[in-house]
Parts: structure tokens; C-alpha cells; sequence
């Protein structure tokens, strides 16, 4: 071991983390979903949903916010890089807008590294980072900061390594919104949870059109088992209701 | 007339120690104490090596020390223990005063006779038979000596453990210049921005002008810098001669809403805590008189397990005071707020202090962190939002958006 460390430097042998403490949960607030997950999205872990627009990521994440509210009588924050999101349906999806913070940052590398503060400080239950695009624009905004460093930060330490490692130490579940083709590899890889959501369907009566049916599918799932696809139904009845088929 | 000589006694890690030794299972992990209110009030030595401090709240707590237990603090062992330790340094001096778990000031001003230009053997004498006698229950105290409190505790907290640093009062200021800056009794945020700024030592605090610490740390930051600065004539106050400070609610009806009671008392008591959180002081006792319509006064009392000067520990316990209340179908005609037990804020009591009186600790950690944001990042940046016009048919105009404060 001396030799290697000798030849590899100090940290390249580490020992191995001995009893895990269990990761805590937040519900999704649809049944199926929490029990494939093993009980919902993870705190103190990142979670990236994919989808492409009105596929239900938002809603999804904004059910987890309400969860949070009413699990842990906590804080939660949204960062709103797009700077669509509408607190009327976050309200009408559960969400206590007393007890959410909105953020519009100027810039992707902004929004990064307020994240990083607001995990930091242990304060927020769940953050949710909305990396979408503008509407009607085409580039991914910043998507290369997620790869890359912030200012301030040592060159070589990304930041998606630095995000995923201060976030474990907290309570807060960090989940990303972004669209399928446009995910940055670092976060890909530093993701606990990957979710995969498809639109399958509206719910339509005669011409209104009252939810959607659609399935998410388990990309990725360091905690448990990868691979199941399950259906979710969003109704739009007066308030957002959600429920697992 | 002999010079002031101050000492501070402490024993590290006091009340962690306490429950070790009721209950020895507890070793096996790092151990954290948590408060009425969820909030750290003493932790072992393995956890102060993670970083735990007191004030965190058990969240924070478990990220900086996940492998920790944390456990409520059992208050009956540690105040008979705390008893046991006062009783022992009693006899070394007519005026003591405690400061929190396992800490106490002492006026040694009479043991110290003649020559103020060096440490009076006398004194080196009084300090070795008072450490002794703390030892002989157990515990492995630091003792630090010098003309000031704030001095002599900066002094006891660089000695190490079973260790006495004694100072002449004259060499006092420029043994504090050299200190860590994070030794100054101000809240967390405070001494984060000191770090930002880039201030270390206490040298380096006391040349700042005076106006701007005023500005930006209030007036607990510039008693602080007096301090600092080795002027700090604060006597050493027993706990018999604490002062006390209340206020009078008068109903022109009786009333028997406890929420409105509530609310009135906790206006008062905000009123009453401003001025000692200015002097960086802290309440022990807690004590309501309420007097009833049919002309009977009810006497209700709160002890703190800590000194704090937070609105939210005596908020809860306001609402604790009124729900004990009997009203027997009667209603209040008047009462009596009385904060007693007054004295310096306790050692590392750091974020005890909240800084705008909000009700919940996480919101006022978050708007701390936030004010640090805005200002790198625009205060625009950073919104609460409610509801203006929800049934608009334009989904921009039914949100309205105004800053988090």
C-alpha cells in the first residue's frame, strides 16, 4: 500500500465506507413511482428527470416539493433558469409558495453556483434546478458549466463532482430538469436517480383536455433496481392531482 | 489598590462527558446534545473534530458529522453536575459567575496582591489549588487569567486542557491581537463574513473603523471589537446580583385568548431581548405574573438549560408559560413579563443569536445565506412568490413576485 500510494499519491487508496446510513426519502407523491424507487426520489442525493417539454417533469418535481412541505414541514427552493415557471400551478400542485424560494439567475454558471451555496447551507429539503431550454431557444443554457468548473473553484474539480459530494452531507434532494439531447455527461454520471419521462397521452373530455397519462421510466438507480417503466396519470381537476395507474 | 485579575474555568467537552458517564454505551460513535429546540448544545470530542458547534440545528449537525448519534440532552445530570462543579471553585472566590455547562468566571482580583508589572505568585498558587480541586472530580479544566473577562476567557480557551494560561493585565492586548478572530462572541454569519473579508485575527478586528463594524455587525459587533481591544470593564456578576428586566401588559378588558395573549407577550419580550442581544447578553430565567379578574396572581417560571438571548427559545417558552396556566373560567387583567438570570451570553453559544427575529431557524439561516447571494448575485435574483390574480387568463398575471425578505 505504501508503494502504491508512493507511486499514485496519498488518496488513490481510500478505505472503504464502512455501515451506510440510510438515505432518506421524499415522496413523489404517486404510489407506483415511490415503491419502484423504494420509497420516493432520495435526499441528500441528485436526481436528474428527463423529458422533453409537457412531458410532466415539472409536475413531477413540483409533487416532491408539496411532499416535502408536508413531510418535513421544510423549505424548498426552485431555480428557474428558463424563467417559465408559473407559481399559480406550483400552488395548484401543493407547492406552499410562502416556503419556496424562486430563483432567476442571469446564467447557467450563476445558477450553478448558487446551487452550490443554497445546498450548502442545509436550510431547503429539495431543490429543484430547471435546465431546460427557453422556449424558442436552441442552444441548452450552459449545459457546459455542468461539465466544467466555476470560478473559484480549483480547475480540475467539476462541478458536478463537487455538487455530489456536498450534497450527500445534507439533507437537501437536488433534482435536475432537463431534455432528452441536451443532459450534460457530468451530471449523467453524478446522478443518483435518473428518470426518463414520456408523454403518452392527453385526457381529454369532448374537447378539453382535462390530464395525461405518461410513463416514466427508471434510467438509472444507484440504490436500488434500474429498468421499470411506470405509468403516472396527471389530471388537471381544479387542482393537480396525481396518481400511479 | 491591587490590579483586576479576572479567571476563567472551563471543562472541555462538559456535558458530552456527563452522559458518557451515565450511560457508557453512548461511546461507540461521536455524540452530539441537542436542546429543547433541536439545536446543538454540547457534542464529544470526536464530534468538535467534524465540526460541530454548538447553536447548528440537528440537520446541519448530521451533515457535518453523519456518523454521530444525536441524542436530547437529559437535563437532571447535567445541571446536578453542573451544581458538583460550581460548588467546587465556590470556596477560591467571593464572586463567580457562571457561564453556561462547565464554564465560569471568578474574580481572583484578591488573590493577586502587589506587583501588577508580573503574575503574583499568589495567584499561580490560587489558580494550581483551583484547578486541582476541579480535577478531583474528574474533569481536565483550562484556566485562563488575566484583567478582563473577555480576555481571560480568550486566554482559557488557547490553554490546553488541564493547562493554566496566566497574563499580566498590560500584556493583555497584544495577546489578544494575535488570537483567531473566530474567538469573538459574535453569531456564525457574523464571523463567516469576518472570514470573507478576510479579518483572522482579533488584531486584525480591532483595526477596523469603528463606524463600519457598526454598520455591518451592529452594535454586538462593535462591543465585540471594545473587547478586543482589551477594554471590557465588565464585573464579575454572581448569579444572586444578575438583573433582571421586565414589562408591564395591562388589559383595558380581560382577556383570555391565549393567542392574543401570546402575540402580545412575545412583542414585549422582542422589545426586552433587543437591547441585551446589543450587549451581547443572554436571559436564564424566564417568569410570567399573571394577574386574574377574580384578583388572584399566578406566578409561572421558565430555566432556560442555557442562557439565550434568541426569540425563539423564549417564544416557546412564553407558549409553554401560558399553556401550564390555570384559568379556572377566569381572564387576565395583567401581566407581568420578567426576564431574569441576565448575564453574559455563554461560551460558543454562537448562532443562538438570530439575526431578524424570524420564527423559524432554517428560514433565518437560509435569508443569511441569501443576503450573502444577493450581494455577489443581484437581490433580483432571488424571489418569493404569491398568488395576485389566479383565475387571469394570462398565466404571468397570476403570480406576483416580490424579494424574499
Amino acid at each position: 500500500m505504501a508503494q502504491l500510494q508512493l507511486r499514485y499519491g496519498p488518496r488513490a487508496l481510500r478505505k472503504a465506507p464502512g455501515e451506510r446510513e440510510p438515505v432518506g426519502r421524499l415522496s413523489t407523491t404517486f404510489p407506483a413511482l415511490d415503491d419502484a424507487l423504494g420509497g420516493g426520489l432520495p435526499a441528500g442525493r441528485i436526481t436528474e428527470i428527463i423529458g422533453a417539454a409537457t412531458s410532466g417533469k415539472a409536475t413531477l418535481a413540483a409533487k416532491v416539493l408539496a411532499a416535502a412541505h408536508v413531510e418535513r414541514n421544510a423549505l424548498v427552493a426552485w431555480i428557474d433558469l428558463p424563467r417559465t415557471s408559473d407559481p399559480e400551478y406550483l400552488h395548484r400542485c401543493g407547492v406552499d409558495l410562502s416556503r419556496l424560494l424562486i430563483v432567476r439567475p442571469r446564467d447557467g454558471t450563476d445558477a450553478l453556483a448558487i446551487t452550490l451555496h443554497l445546498v450548502e447551507s442545509s436550510t431547503l429539503a429539495a431543490l429543484v434546478f430547471d435546465a431546460t431550454a427557453r422556449p424558442g431557444e436552441n442552444p441548452p443554457p450552459d449545459s457546459a458549466a455542468l461539465a466544467g468548473s466555476l470560478p473559484g473553484l480549483p480547475a480540475a474539480s467539476g462541478l458536478g463532482e463537487r455538487l455530489a459530494t456536498l450534497v450527500t452531507h445534507t439533507p437537501t434532494a437536488v433534482i435536475f430538469l432537463t431534455e432528452p439531447g441536451r443532459c450534460a455527461q457530468a451530471l449523467a454520471h453524478v446522478a443518483t436517480v435518473r428518470l426518463a419521462l414520456r408523454r403518452e397521452r392527453w385526457i381529454m373530455r369532448g374537447t378539453d383536455v382535462r390530464g395525461y397519462e405518461a410513463q416514466v421510466e427508471i434510467v438509472k438507480h444507484r440504490l436500488g433496481r434500474a429498468g421499470a417503466v411506470i405509468p403516472i396519470r396527471i389530471v388537471f381537476n381544479g387542482t393537480v392531482r396525481g396518481a400511479g395507474l | 489598590m491591587a490590579e483586576r485579575q479576572i479567571a476563567y474555568l472551563w471543562a472541555p467537552y462538559f456535558g458530552a462527558t456527563v452522559a458518557h458517564a451515565a450511560a457508557p454505551q453512548l461511546a461507540d460513535r461521536p455524540l452530539i446534545l441537542l436542546d429543547e429546540q433541536g439545536r446543538v448544545l454540547a457534542m464529544d470530542a470526536a464530534a468538535a473534530r467534524a465540526g460541530i458547534i454548538p447553536g447548528l440545528s440537528d440537520q446541519q449537525a448530521a451533515a457535518r458529522c453523519p456518523s454521530a448519534r444525536l441524542t436530547p440532552a437529559a437535563r437532571f445530570p447535567l445541571w446536578e453536575a453542573q451544581e458538583q462543579f460550581l460548588d467546587r471553585i465556590k470556596p477560591f472566590a467571593d464572586r463567580w459567575q457562571p457561564d453556561g455547562l462547565g464554564r465560569v468566571y471568578l474574580d481572583a482580583t484578591a488573590a493577586a496582591p502587589g506587583d501588577p508589572g508580573r503574575v503574583a505568585d499568589a495567584l499561580v498558587q490560587w489558580c494550581q489549588a483551583l484547578v486541582a480541586a476541579v480535577r478531583g472530580l474528574g474533569w481536565r479544566p483550562a484556566l485562563g487569567a488575566t484583567g478582563s473577562k473577555f480576555g481571560a476567557r480568550v486566554a482559557g480557551q488557547v490553554a490546553q486542557q488541564n493547562a493554566a494560561l496566566l497574563l499580566i493585565p498590560a500584556a493583555q492586548r497584544a495577546f489578544l491581537a494575535a488570537q483567531p478572530a473566530s474567538l469573538l462572541p459574535l453569531d456564525a454569519d457574523a464571523l463567516l463574513q469576518l472570514r470573507y473579508l478576510g479579518i483572522r485575527t482579533l488584531g486584525q478586528y480591532t483595526q477596523l473603523p469603528a463606524a463600519g463594524v457598526l454598520a455591518r455587525f451592529g452594535p454586538a459587533g462593535r462591543t465585540a471589537q471594545r473587547w478586543a481591544q482589551g477594554l471590557d470593564d465588565r464585573p464579575v456578576v454572581p448569579p444572586w446580583e444578575s438583573p433582571e428586566v421586565s414589562a408591564r401588559l395591562e388589559f383595558d378588558a380581560p382577556l383570555a385568548d391565549v393567542g392574543i395573549l401570546l402575540a402580545a407577550l412575545r412583542r414585549q419580550a422582542d422589545r426586552l431581548l433587543a437591547p441585551l442581544r446589543d450587549r451581547l447578553q443572554a436571559v436564564g430565567r424566564l417568569a410570567l405574573h399573571i394577574t386574574r379578574a377574580d384578583g388572584r396572581t399566578i406566578p409561572l417560571t421558565h430555566v432556560f438549560p442555557q442562557p439565550t438571548a434568541a426569540a425563539e427559545p423564549v417564544r416557546l417558552a412564553l407558549a409553554g408559560l401560558l399553556e401550564r396556566m390555570t384559568w379556572d373560567g377566569e381572564s387576565a387583567t395583567e401581566i407581568t413579563l420578567t426576564l431574569a438570570g441576565i448575564t453574559d451570553a455563554p461560551g460558543s453559544q454562537l448562532t443562538l443569536f438570530d439575526l431578524d427575529g424570524a420564527d423559524d431557524g432554517n428560514r433565518t439561516r437560509l435569508t443569511a445565506t441569501l443576503d450573502r447571494l444577493a450581494a455577489r448575485f443581484g437581490a433580483d435574483a432571488f424571489r418569493l412568490a404569491s398568488l395576485a390574480d389566479p383565475d387571469n387568463l394570462l398565466f404571468e398575471r397570476r403570480a406576483a413576485f416580490q424579494p424574499w425578505r
